[in-house]
């Protein structure tokens, strides 16, 4: 990797280090890994209802996971470009040899290896403790943990492309707004394969303004994807349960999807570029 | 030339911006661009550096086109709006520029001691730079800028945040900066400090370049010429008050004002002519405040040409 570009990774992992936000989080983080595992310590008997209450809750704790992740990375990164540009850090920054795309790219791999970082231990942490507490070991997470760390990667990208063009706060801010999007449009999609498996006219409908709304913003997919390849791989009876509920998985995204969504992060890193190298600071 | 601008032009979209420079800086000079506030000084130091895009003109940094990487290995400069990472001690962030700037960690060792020392702040490299004042942060950037050893240096209002003692060390820097051979393109409003440390100045007015030169042509030109003469009488006033713009008496002698300093022989001329014993006529040496307020009060909005003094290092024909 060009010593540049690690530079400019580097000051961004300093730069999340310093910020105060970090340690609420870590916190908040703990709190939530701990109510989870205690809701689960509660839920292990070997009944159905305790079966069926312990993969709701595993699903609603993935679910709450991304958005904590995917609220994380919105609040980290809206500022990271436009931040330095209305704080006039850029000035001086702009001014060495080093290229605008250098400067963006290197800024988005310091906060991609955070987020990183963050979304693994997190999905870890999930991991451990529906084996440790539920004594349920999942299956599948590989693939799971890759879809799962690409949600907040793609929201960066987003937030990255955002600041080129808007204000710290106008780009979180839209960057939130498409995310509230694309967990309804999940939602609607949910509750139309439902009702499309009940036989209702409107489930069909309902299921394509889901896909619409992914192609807006794939990361609610993303999320129904990864529980999708956890609860498969575990086993018929948590494929069953799971597709249940607001946060389960009735209508499976497919691997197009998952393409989409890589190709949208690229493109997403690729318009920011492009805004950013014609961008007065 | 080290820095060359053509009919380069910035307009931002709700106005403002400058437009039409047309300008030179040679090497090992100290040049600076004056102008009130909003004149567009710090858009021009932008383009120049590369962070706002023109649009209209071109210009060469160091023989190089804007943008272009490899002349900025040899830039240094420290914005008006110098804010730097806070949370970063100062050897931190000059570590970071130094890397930026692509500098190998045994020059580094060996510079940041040094600029840290040219910038009076020797001790404080491992605080951060949120503890530092103003005055300090401004050294600070001064120390940025110089890290990398530039062959180029702007600066957009370097010492805007410092005392009076502050102000004169950094003039004695540049002074230094300029016996070792930079050049430097110094962005101020602070008249004295320019006529103390600048060999060429332009002067930009609502974004149009008024007045370009040689500092020393440029005050030396007049506006004004003291006559003495024998025989003042109206015939004389009449003579040579199509060739100036404001002619008065004080005491015994007549002070002319001229447009430029290539009328005052022609002043001598038609003197001589109306026959008259003229014993001498001395350009009065303006301060550059003068210059500047006559510039700025005068009822040139930018729209004409620029007037240049000096050698036609310009490239462009004396006015």
């Amino acid at each position: 990797m060009p010593a540049k570009l690690c530079t400019m990774a580097r000051l961004s992992l300093a730069e999340i280090r310093h910020k105060k936000i970090l340690a609420g989080a870590a916190l908040l983080t703990l709190a939530f890994l701990a109510l989870f595992g205690l809701g689960l310590h509660f839920l292990r008997g070997q009944g159905v209802l305790d079966r069926l209450a312990a993969v709701q809750l595993f699903t609603m704790g993935l679910f709450l996971a991304a958005l904590l992740t995917a609220v994380l990375a919105v609040a980290v990164a809206a500022g990271a470009v436009a931040g330095e540009v209305e704080t006039g850090t850029a000035h001086s920054l702009l001014a060495r040899p080093i290229s605008r795309p250098t400067f963006l790219l290197g800024k988005y791999l310091g906060y991609a290896a955070f987020m990183t970082l963050y979304a693994g231990l997190l999905f870890a942490g999930l991991w451990g403790l529906m084996a440790w507490q539920g004594g349920v070991f999942l299956r599948g997470i590989g693939e799971a943990l890759g879809l799962f760390v690409l949600q907040p990667l793609i929201l960066l990208g987003l937030a990255f492309l955002a600041g080129t063009v808007l204000s710290t706060l106008g780009a979180g801010v839209v960057v939130f707004l498409l995310y509230g999007v694309s967990l309804m449009g999940g939602m609607v999609e949910q509750m139309g394969a439902l009702l499309e498996r009940a036989g209702h006219a409107a489930g069909p409908t309902l299921v394509k303004l889901g896909i619409v709304a992914s192609l807006i913003l794939p990361v609610d997919a993303l999320y129904r994807r990864a529980a999708f390849s956890l609860l498969e791989q575990t086993g018929n009876l948590w494929r069953g349960i799971g597709a249940m509920g607001p946060f389960g998985v009735a209508s499976i995204p497919s691997r197009w999807m998952v393409l989409y969504a890589g190709l949208y992060l690229v493109m997403a890193l690729w318009l920011a570029v492009r805004c950013f190298r014609t961008r007065d600071v | 030339m080290v820095v060359e601008t053509v009919g380069l032009t910035k307009v931002y979209p709700g106005g403002g911006g400058c437009r039409d420079i047309t300008l030179s800086v040679g090497e090992g000079e100290i040049f600076g661009l004056l102008g009130p506030n909003g004149a567009g000084k710090s858009t021009l130091v932008k383009i120049l550096v590369g962070l706002v895009f023109p649009t209209g003109g071109h210009a060469r940094v160091l023989g190089r086109p804007l943008g272009d990487l490899r002349a900025r290995e040899k830039v240094g400069f420290l914005p008006e709006n110098f804010r730097y990472h806070q949370w970063l001690t100062a050897e931190e962030l000059l570590r970071f520029h130094g890397a930026l700037a692509g500098m190998a960690p045994a020059d580094l060792k060996r510079r940041i001691p040094r600029v840290l020392d040219l910038v009076r702040l020797t001790g404080v490299e491992k605080r951060k730079v949120g503890t530092f004042s103003k005055g300090m942060q401004q050294r600070l950037g001064l120390a940025v800028a110089l890290l990398a050893g530039p062959q180029l240096l702007f600066l957009d209002e370097p010492t805007s945040a410092l005392d009076p003692v502050g102000r004169r060390e950094v003039r004695r820097l540049l002074l230094d900066l300029k016996r070792e051979g930079v050049t430097v393109f110094l962005n101020s409003h602070l008249l004295s400090e320019v006529e103390r440390v600048c060999d060429r100045v332009a002067v930009i007015k609502e974004g149009r370049l008024v007045a370009q030169g040689g500092l020393a042509e440029l005050l030396d030109a007049g506006p004004e010429v003291e006559i003495e003469v024998d025989g003042i009488d109206e015939d004389l006033l009449a003579v040579l008050r199509p060739l100036v713009r404001d002619l008065r008496r004080e005491g015994t002698a007549l002070v002319a004002r001229v447009a430029r300093r290539q009328e005052v022989p022609l002043l001598a001329r038609r003197i001589v002519e109306s026959g008259r014993s003229l014993y001498a006529l001395r350009p009065r040496r303006a301060s550059l405040e003068d210059l500047f307020v006559e510039l700025m009060e005068g009822d040139d909005t930018g729209a004409g040409e620029a007037v240049y003094y000096g050698p036609a290092e310009s490239g462009r024909d004396p006015a």
